[in-house]
């Protein structure tokens, strides 16, 4: 088999065992600890690339440009892989999905007032709330909830600068505030 | 991998350049889509650049093979839709980064439950994701009832299959 055709399937056999550890962790090791069984899935797609690229540099002769190239492109295009599979799999903890689901369970339609009811905004924060505290996000001291320096605080900070950037506000929530991106966008007016 | 890499990177900066000067100019209506169609179009214009080049013989030694080519088009769609699916929280807010911002942003003396169920809950997003929905043509609103339409039903399917691969709990969002 040609080298440029083997290479193809390393970033597609990465995402496989990505997705048998995710599966295996999630049902048996981690034990419904969704993040720990994506990390761990991950984790194991990626190591699974690097040993196949040491593998098929060695078998065609390719030398440590490129080796570190394929390893590079092929780790690039796996963990692209990875992330689109993680979405997919969040999908379940997303709003839209929840009244999906609620309406698909109401033979004949289901009005506006009784899809709210169903769909429980405070009961659903509530649990957010927790899940953030049971995963390290949140720490709470009787009934206060405080920030944790942590990856997510990051990325909910990074988020919001982002946001900001692109649509001149830090939520859909809020009203458009000036951003660097706002001002271009008003100059080229 | 050297012709590979280049023209899978090229691609895809010409693609994430033609966003970024779009969205200078002029925001869109619908982020999502647009930056979906703007991405995919770019990937159909390079097909078609592909095959016309390769009828004209124009610039032999850089074209892909069609192996290649396949390996390119693997790293454009797995990157653009990564992409694509960060923008949704860009797009749209996140419940839960939006509670830890919240609860950073009140400092010292932090948030009590109630007041993040109060002010930072889910009942805003329930108007805006039912909205976004209808918009979606996943659900349609007639006689004053929700239905699900197709796009929506083949969602839902797809979901609800994985999680019971997975084994998790029937409780979703």
């Amino acid at each position: 088999m040609r080298a440029e055709m083997v290479h193809l399937f390393v970033p597609l056999i990465g995402l496989i065992i990505d997705a048998l550890c995710q599966v295996a962790c999630f049902r048996w090791i981690t034990r419904r600890q969704l993040l720990q069984s994506v990390a761990a899935g991950y984790a194991a797609g990626l190591l699974a690339v690097i040993v196949m690229e040491i593998t098929l540099a060695r078998r065609f002769a390719h030398g440590p440009d490129g080796l570190l190239l394929a390893m590079a492109f092929n780790a690039a295009t796996y963990s692209a892989l990875a992330f689109n599979y993680w979405a997919l799999i969040g999908l379940g903890l997303s709003l839209r999905i929840r009244i999906l689901d609620i309406v698909a369970r109401s033979p004949g339609g289901i009005d506006h007032d009784a899809l709210r009811r169903r769909f429980d905004p405070d009961g659903l924060t509530r649990r957010r709330i927790a899940r953030l505290i049971g995963n390290g996000q949140l720490r709470c001291q009787g009934d206060r909830c405080f920030a944790v320096d942590s990856p997510f605080l990051k990325t909910a900070r990074l988020n919001a600068k982002v946001k900001r950037f692109f649509t001149g506000r830090t939520s859909e929530f809020t009203q458009t505030v000036p951003s660097p991106l706002m001002d271009a966008r008003h100059d080229a007016k | 991998m050297a012709v590979v890499t280049l023209w899978g990177c090229s691609l895809l900066g010409l693609a994430l350049a033609v966003h970024l000067a779009w969205w200078r100019l002029r925001l869109p209506k619908n982020q999502l889509a647009t930056l979906l169609k703007l991405f995919l179009a770019v990937f159909f214009a390079w097909i078609a650049f592909l095959l016309l080049a390769a009828r004209m013989r124009l610039a032999d030694g850089m074209l892909p093979s069609p192996v290649q080519a396949v390996h390119i088009a693997l790293f454009y769609l797995a990157m653009a839709f990564s992409y694509v699916g960060a923008f949704t929280t860009i797009d749209a807010d996140s419940p839960s980064l939006r509670m830890t911002l919240a609860v950073y942003n009140a400092g010292a003396q932090g948030l009590s439950r109630q007041e993040l169920v109060r002010n930072w809950g889910l009942e805003q997003f329930f108007v805006s994701r039912v909205q976004r929905l209808v918009d979606d043509r996943m659900l349609t609103l007639s006689h004053g009832r929700y239905q699900l339409l197709p796009k929506g039903k083949l969602l839902m399917r797809l979901v609800v299959a994985y999680r019971k691969v997975m084994g998790a709990s029937e409780e979703l969002g």
